[in-house]
């Protein structure tokens, strides 16, 4: 036995943001791992206690630079839930389109790294190229590439006029085609096929029982799907969830680019199915919620399912909990790491497609001395 | 193979890049860029130093200086959102190069002296 550990991270050319990962190699497999965390926290939880609601929503659109949108979207549902306000029935689609515009570019996006880590920088090129299509259409909506400040309690803040629907079903169609193309790829290719089957395998009983979410649980075979549970206008709109049985990195490829294929249907649906009327119900400025009212809000973010947890104190939060999808990812990404090859890490961390900084909202402090979560504190929490 | 094919198609393709130095970037209609202000229309009613969210803007009433740090606004356009007056006093344009080599630079004070009489009347509307 040995015990020779191999410091993956935090500064690695294989990760853009900084996780420290220590491996217990035997020769080139991995027999065991060990996180630590904390490298980019930034302290976001308690400032949002110190301001008022609305500020907040642009705060906790900068937790995460990728799913910014889906962030603003758990928060205001939370503000709406809380103060009882009634969002306008076509801002209810506007989220949804943007909701999925982002999933598309977050998607796009993670399957272009993963490529790169599988050394095939050609695919990486072009689907970066693809992949503005869709940064100028949230850029068109928004007027932002990535914080998009479209949310507000009762509603959103900018319109998708008929000029603008027409770009993006022009731009949509146009991308669909390349999907198409990269779905054909990642099916058919011997070189990604030869990379990704049978590495990093998560089992369907191991996703249960270490809490996976989001496309790394569908791809090991659970369909489980928030929006399913019909938040927002996902009721109101007919779409399909992806799931496969490869359990391997492999399925979690084709599950976003299967995905990406059902958002844009899901895209023409919801511009298909909008009403007409005003975006927003207007709520003032500043909101004042009855002290110790508390909610919990959800939604389905590109990476998994997003949890908000909210407790009033008048004019701003109590508390606001928020547990991101990569955190619950975490330790099926340690269990998908053991009995891998040291060569095959960086392709299962890029498959799990981890968002450090949204994950680094923790640091325990216990009698004055800071101490870094590891791996146990995971399974406690 | 079916990269081979996609590679040669793009060997007689134009490239997909943009001249963006030697040529001016291309915005769409509606871009959040850099916030500037109208003296001729503001009422001074702090709406827009309130709701920011970075806190970026500071008014002094009785000095009339309305001013903003660029380094710190997040572009959100909320300042614009907020403002009452018709025109709004606080737009956003769609000037996107901001880069200076000092950050007192990123700090724009509009310091002229705005008319008494106006400020008043236009409050009372």
């Amino acid at each position: 036995m040995s015990d020779f550990c191999l410091p993956f991270g935090p500064q690695h050319p294989a990760l853009v943001e900084p996780l420290h990962l220590k491996l217990v190699v035997e020769g080139e497999k991995v027999v065991d791992y060990e996180f630590k965390f904390g490298y980019s926290h930034r302290g976001i939880e308690k400032s949002l206690e110190k301001r008022q609601w609305i500020k907040d929503i642009f705060l906790a659109e900068r937790i995460c630079g990728i799913c910014s949108h889906s962030h603003t979207l758990a928060f205001t549902r939370g503000i709406e839930a809380l103060a009882d306000i009634q969002v306008a029935e076509r801002a209810e689609y506007i989220r949804v389109v943007m909701a999925e515009l982002e999933r598309l570019h977050s998607h796009t996006l993670n399957l272009a790294v993963s490529f790169h880590e599988i050394g095939f920088a050609t695919v990486f090129q072009y689907m970066f190229r693809d992949r503005e299509l869709v940064m100028e259409l949230l850029e068109m909506v928004s007027g932002n590439r990535v914080n998009y400040g479209m949310n507000l309690p009762g509603g959103v803040r900018r319109d998708i006029e008929p000029s603008k629907i027409k770009e993006i079903l022009e731009k949509l169609a146009k991308l669909e085609g390349r999907i198409d193309y990269y779905t054909k790829l990642i099916e058919k290719d011997n070189l990604v096929r030869k990379r990704t089957e049978s590495t990093g395998m998560l089992s369907k009983k191991k996703a249960i029982e270490l809490g996976a979410t989001g496309p790394v649980k569908r791809a090991s075979g659970i369909s489980e799907d928030f929006r399913k549970a019909g938040y927002g206008a996902y009721g109101k709109i007919s779409f399909y969830t992806v799931t496969e049985k490869g359990c391997d990195v492999h399925s979690r490829f084709l599950v976003r680019i299967r995905e990406c294929a059902a958002a844009i249907n899901l895209i023409r649906e919801a511009i298909k199915d909008m009403p007409s009327g005003p975006i927003i119900n207007k709520t003032p400025p500043v909101i004042n919620i009855e002290k110790g009212k508390e909610t919990v809000s959800r939604v389905e973010a590109q990476r998994g399912e997003l949890i908000y947890y909210m407790r009033s104190d008048g004019l701003t939060p109590y508390r606001v909990k928020i547990k991101t999808p990569t955190y619950a990812n975490y330790l099926p990404l340690g269990e998908c790491l053991k009995e891998s090859l040291i060569s095959d890490v960086p392709v299962i961390v890029a498959s799990m497609d981890p968002c450090i900084t949204c994950a680094d909202r923790v640091t325990v402090v216990r009698n004055g001395k800071e101490t870094i979560v590891r791996k146990d504190d995971l399974k406690k929490m | 193979m079916g990269v081979a094919i996609e590679v040669l198609k793009r060997l007689v393709s134009r490239p997909v890049t943009t001249k963006y130095p030697d040529a001016p970037p291309e915005t769409p209609e509606g871009l959040r860029g850099k916030v500037e202000w109208n003296r001729e229309t503001c009422i001074w009613c702090k709406m827009c130093e309130m709701n920011c969210p970075a806190n970026a803007i500071s008014i002094d009433k009785e000095k009339k200086i309305w001013s903003i740090d660029t380094a710190k606004c997040i572009f959100c356009g909320r300042c614009n959102e907020v403002c009452p007056t018709k025109p709004k006093s606080v737009y956003l344009t769609k000037k996107i190069e901001l880069a200076t080599e000092r950050k007192e630079n990123l700090r724009d004070v509009y310091e002229e002296h705005h008319s008494q009489e106006k400020g008043q009347k236009e409050q009372k509307t």
